[in-house]
Parts: C-alpha cells; sequence; structure tokens
C-alpha cells in the first residue's frame, strides 16, 4: 500500500499548477487577513487567520481532489493502473488516502503562519486555541478533500469534477439554508455543509445557531456522509469499463 | 501446450449493437499473433475483454491458463499492454512514469525501467517531459510499460501507429526479439502490410466477427492469384479476359487497368493473357502477375477495398474466396 501511496502522492504533486497554486492562494488569503485584522488577543488572531486559511485552502483542495478523482479516467491512464493487477478499490481507496496526505503541507504552512502572525497579539494564542484551530483546519481540508476526490471518481471527468465540487460547497450551504428556511430545520442539521462546520468548529448543540445535534451525533452524521461518497465513488470505479 | 490466450464463443454487446460476435481462438504460446481488420471492427473491444478493462457479454476468456474475469489478478500478472494508444502523466518525465507503474507491480518492476527504457531508445529523453513527447516516442515508452512485469504476454494494441519507416522497422525487430525470447506477443493492426511482416499468425475479423485465422502463410496459399492488365481498350478487353481458361473473374481495379482472378499466376497463364489480347487487336500498356500478399487475401476475405483499409490505392473487391488450406480456418 505505501508505494502505491507514494506515487498517488507523486501524481498529486506533479499536476503543480494545482497542488502549489492552491497553496498560495491560501497563503495570499491569510496574508491579506493579517494585513487587515485588527484582533486584540492572540486567541482570536489566530483563530481568524487560520480559519481564513482554511477556507481558502478549502477552494484548492476542491480542485486537487477533484482532479485526483477523474484525471486517470479522464486522461486514459486507468486502464493502465488496472492492467497492472492491483485491485480497482484498492486504487480507489489510495485516491482518497493520498489526497488527505496531499493536504497536509498546506494544512502545517496554515497553522504556522497563523499561530507565528498571532504570537505577538495579546498573550498569544492558549495551547486550546491551537489545538482547536489545528483540528479546524484539518478536519476541512480532509473533508472538502475526500467529498471532492469521490466526486471527481464519479464524475470522470476533469471540468465537470471541479464544476461539481465546487457546487456542492458554495451551493450545499444554500441548499441547507432553504431546507432550513422552508422545509425542516432538523433535516437541515443532518446535510453535510452543516455537519461539516458543526464538527470542524467543534460546536455543541447550539439554539440560537439552530444545531440540534450533539457534537457526538455530528460526527457519526458526518461520517456517513464521507463513507457514502467514498463507496458510491469506489463502486463506480469498480464497475466502470476502462 | 496450452495456449496462452483462449477465447470460446465472446461476444460484446453494447445495447444492440454487436461489437464482438462469438469469438473463438486460441493464441499459441511464443509467438506473434496478429488480430487483424479495418477500424471500428472490434479488435480494441476484444482487448479490453481479455484485460479485464471491460465486461464480456457472453463466452469465456482465459489469460495465461486463468479465468478473466475471476482470475484477473494472478492472469494479469505477466501481461503488458497498450491499449488503444500509450496513456500518460504528460506532466512527469518518461521515468517517473514508469516509476509510478512500478510502483503498482513490486520491486523487480521497478529494477526493469532502465533496461526497458534502454531496449525501447528511450534512455537519452528519460527525464524529459512526457508532453514533449512524439507519438512514436510515447508509443515506445508504452511498449517499455508493457516490459516492466517481464510479461510473458504482451498485448499491443495498433503498436505501431505514430511510427516513421525508421521506428517501424526498429519495432519489427524488437517484436521478433521478443518473440525469440519465448513471451508470446498479440497484435491488433489495420495495417496489412507491418502485420505480414511481423506475425506468426493472423486472425482476419471484421464487424465483430472472426473471417480466418491461420498461419500467415497458410492464410495467404488460401487465397488466389492475379493477372493485372492495363490495356488501350478495356471494355472489349473484359469479355476476352473472362473467356480464359484459366480465369476465375475479372474485376477492373481502375478506368484501364483490369485483374484477372486465378489460382496460379504462373508464365504460361500470363503468355496466353499477352496472345489473346494481340490477337484481338487490344493494345497492352502494363502486364503483370499478382501474387500472393496478405492484403489480396484480406480483402477476398472481407469484400471491402483496400482504401477502406486505410491503404495507399483503392482496390475494387473480388468475390470472396471458397477455398481455404487446410490449416487455415474460416467461419464466414
Amino acid at each position: 500500500m505505501l508505494p502505491l501511496l507514494g506515487a498517488e502522492l507523486r501524481r498529486i504533486t506533479g499536476r503543480r499548477g494545482s497542488f502549489y497554486g492552491s497553496i498560495l492562494f491560501a497563503l495570499i488569503i491569510m496574508g491579506i487577513t493579517i494585513a487587515v485584522d485588527d484582533a486584540q488577543s492572540g486567541a482570536t488572531a489566530m483563530e481568524r487567520v487560520a480559519t481564513a486559511g482554511r477556507y481558502a485552502g478549502l477552494l484548492g483542495v476542491v480542485v486537487m481532489g477533484a482532479l485526483a478523482g477523474s484525471y486517470d479516467s479522464a486522461n486514459g491512464t486507468m486502464r493502465y493502473l488496472v492492467l497492472t493487477g492491483v485491485p480497482r478499490w484498492q486504487l480507489a481507496v489510495v485516491r482518497i488516502v493520498g489526497m488527505m496526505v496531499a493536504v497536509l503541507p498546506m494544512a502545517l504552512l496554515i497553522l504556522v503562519i497563523a499561530y507565528v502572525s498571532s504570537m505577538g497579539v495579546g498573550d498569544g494564542p492558549s495551547g486550546t486555541v491551537v489545538g482547536e484551530s489545528t483540528w479546524a483546519v484539518l478536519a476541512t481540508l480532509w473533508t472538502w478533500g475526500i467529498v471532492s476526490t469521490s466526486v471527481g471518481m464519479l464524475m470522470r471527468s476533469n471540468g465537470s469534477a471541479i464544476a461539481v465540487s465546487v457546487v456542492l460547497f458554495f451551493g450545499g450551504a444554500l441548499i441547507t439554508a432553504l431546507v432550513a428556511e422552508f422545509i425542516s430545520e432538523t433535516l437541515a442539521n443532518y446535510l453535510l455543509p452543516t455537519v461539516f462546520e458543526q464538527v470542524a468548529a467543534l460546536i455543541k448543540p447550539d439554539e440560537e445557531e439552530g444545531l440540534a445535534l450533539s457534537l457526538a451525533a455530528a460526527f457519526a452524521v458526518l461520517a456517513v456522509w464521507l463513507v457514502a461518497l467514498s463507496a458510491a465513488a469506489i463502486a463506480r470505479v469498480q464497475r466502470d469499463e476502462y | 501446450m496450452e495456449p496462452v490466450i483462449s477465447l470460446n464463443n465472446v461476444t460484446k454487446r453494447f445495447g444492440q449493437h454487436v461489437a464482438v460476435d462469438s469469438v473463438t481462438i486460441d493464441v499459441p504460446k511464443g509467438r506473434c499473433y496478429a488480430w487483424l481488420g479495418p477500424n471500428g471492427c472490434g479488435k480494441t473491444t476484444l482487448i479490453r475483454m481479455m484485460l479485464g478493462l471491460a465486461r464480456v457479454s457472453s463466452g469465456e476468456i482465459k489469460v495465461r491458463g486463468l479465468s478473466v474475469p475471476g482470475h484477473t489478478r494472478e492472469a494479469l500478472s505477466r501481461v503488458g499492454g497498450i491499449v488503444e494508444e500509450p496513456r500518460f502523466y504528460p506532466y512527469l518525465s518518461g521515468r517517473k512514469n514508469l516509476e509510478v507503474w512500478a510502483a503498482h507491480q513490486g520491486r523487480e518492476a521497478h529494477a526493469a525501467i532502465a533496461p526497458s527504457l534502454d531496449r525501447v531508445g528511450l534512455a537519452d529523453r528519460a527525464n524529459d517531459r512526457v508532453g514533449t513527447y512524439s507519438l512514436g516516442m510515447r508509443q515506445r515508452l508504452g511498449v517499455a510499460r508493457a516490459l516492466l512485469n517481464d510479461p510473458e504476454l504482451l498485448v499491443l494494441d495498433e503498436p505501431t501507429n505514430g511510427l516513421d519507416p525508421a521506428g517501424l522497422a526498429e519495432f519489427r525487430i524488437m517484436i521478433r526479439e521478443l518473440v525469440d525470447e519465448g513471451r508470446s506477443v498479440f497484435i491488433s493492426s489495420h495495417i496489412l502490410s507491418e502485420v505480414e511482416k511481423m506475425a506468426d499468425d493472423i486472425a482476419i475479423i471484421e464487424k465483430g466477427k472472426m473471417l480466418a485465422n491461420g498461419s500467415v502463410a497458410d492464410l495467404m496459399r488460401g487465397g488466389t492469384h492475379a493477372i493485372s492488365v492495363r490495356t488501350t481498350d478495356p471494355d472489349r478487353a473484359e469479355p476476352l479476359l473472362r473467356a480464359l481458361p484459366f480465369s476465375l473473374g475479372v474485376s477492373r481495379v481502375a478506368g484501364d487497368v483490369l485483374e484477372v482472378k486465378v489460382e496460379e499466376a504462373d508464365d504460361a497463364a500470363l503468355l496466353r493473357t499477352g496472345q489473346d489480347l494481340f490477337g484481338a487487336g487490344i493494345g497492352i500498356l502494363e502486364l503483370q502477375k499478382k501474387g500472393e500478399t496478405l492484403e489480396r487475401r484480406f480483402l477476398e476475405l472481407t469484400g471491402t477495398t483496400a482504401g477502406e483499409l486505410g491503404g495507399a490505392s483503392v482496390l475494387a473487391a473480388p468475390p470472396a474466396a471458397d477455398s481455404p488450406a487446410d490449416a487455415t480456418t474460416e467461419s464466414r
């Protein structure tokens, strides 16, 4: 499995435009945030910069993941990977795991910059804030890395995979708001954007925010979403003709 | 000896369309076997099924004695292939591309990268990005990739596409070397002249159906010869040629060129043709024997024209032959 993972990382990082472009975009947004931020405490400063970094990074990760999922099918290389005799499900799983590993340099850069930039503000960030920010960044990049890689495998075409992944993020928030407003607030609690945000920010049930699920339940629902999307993608890879 | 590929009544349907129709072949080990047919006749579909890339609608496929699907992983463990066209990661170098594939095939495959690149003559360009390679270079890199797992069987789909004449000659030599090493090579092609020079055995396919298979020599023996005549008066010459005692039929190949189909294009037949035409006062501009070629045999079997095959000249299609040699299997 490790050699396969190494090969997958080589493929993802080899697409330099999406890999380094995503990191650069996150850094630029963080730079702007630091420049205009007027936080008085280190904790708030780190949270704000890390939040800017994780949302900017998310956009890049959506592109990287969609490409990781769809590239081999769109490019015609998938048939040669299948020809190696490695089971198809394993090829699909390695893509998802590879994507989770590939976002780590970006996550590390976001966290280091957020931490360093907040050190001189007030007393600097506490250990709890550092821990929560680390979790928020990783949860964001991993969740949307898995979602976009799965969408990529389901779509099989680079352009549509990127488009659907981006729409899923932005449109997902809109759909969730509409569901909460016009259909059911309870149902909206189970939708991917809601549980993702609750888990990433470790938000406890809050009536004012309209969050009814416990944190543990939100974790479970998010896991179901990710497993279901990944399973659908793996099933497609397993079934497709190349 | 157990065949390296065994197809038993293999059929592939896409809705109502039958892409491969009840094909049965045994491909012998240690030989170059060519799968010959015009574009769109089902060659690639059959290869994709053999390699576990596409499902079989009905029938049974065995590769190296193992069922595909069923034991695909074991069956393909010593099989290399090019399907449709060689595809790579254009942003990685040739060497890094092979490293990606070797990672899926184990340490021995990794050790085979340098020798494979040497073998296909790409060692000097191995560190260049594949995006800068010509189609011919990508074909050669495709063969290098196919060699990584020390294959017993190579399945190459239209492998000579994009090769220049020098590259074609090198490729033929390489295929013969691979066969001499005891490997089996299965090639699909629509280029008759290439197949004739490269293959030991041939199967001819058209519209998903196998029309004939056997050794190249046997297949060509099963065909007829012809005497080609360019005359000053083809309209008057035609009935005269048809009346020749050895004539099996006459076809007009071009405006003033006629072909008399014969069992054996010998000197006596040539002389008699000339004499009869001169005797009738018809001028002869060219008179020549047309011997056994795979192209003639192919055209006879498929009832198609050289133009449809992508040949340089357009030949009229003579009627189908009906006298196959003993060692040749025909199924039309």
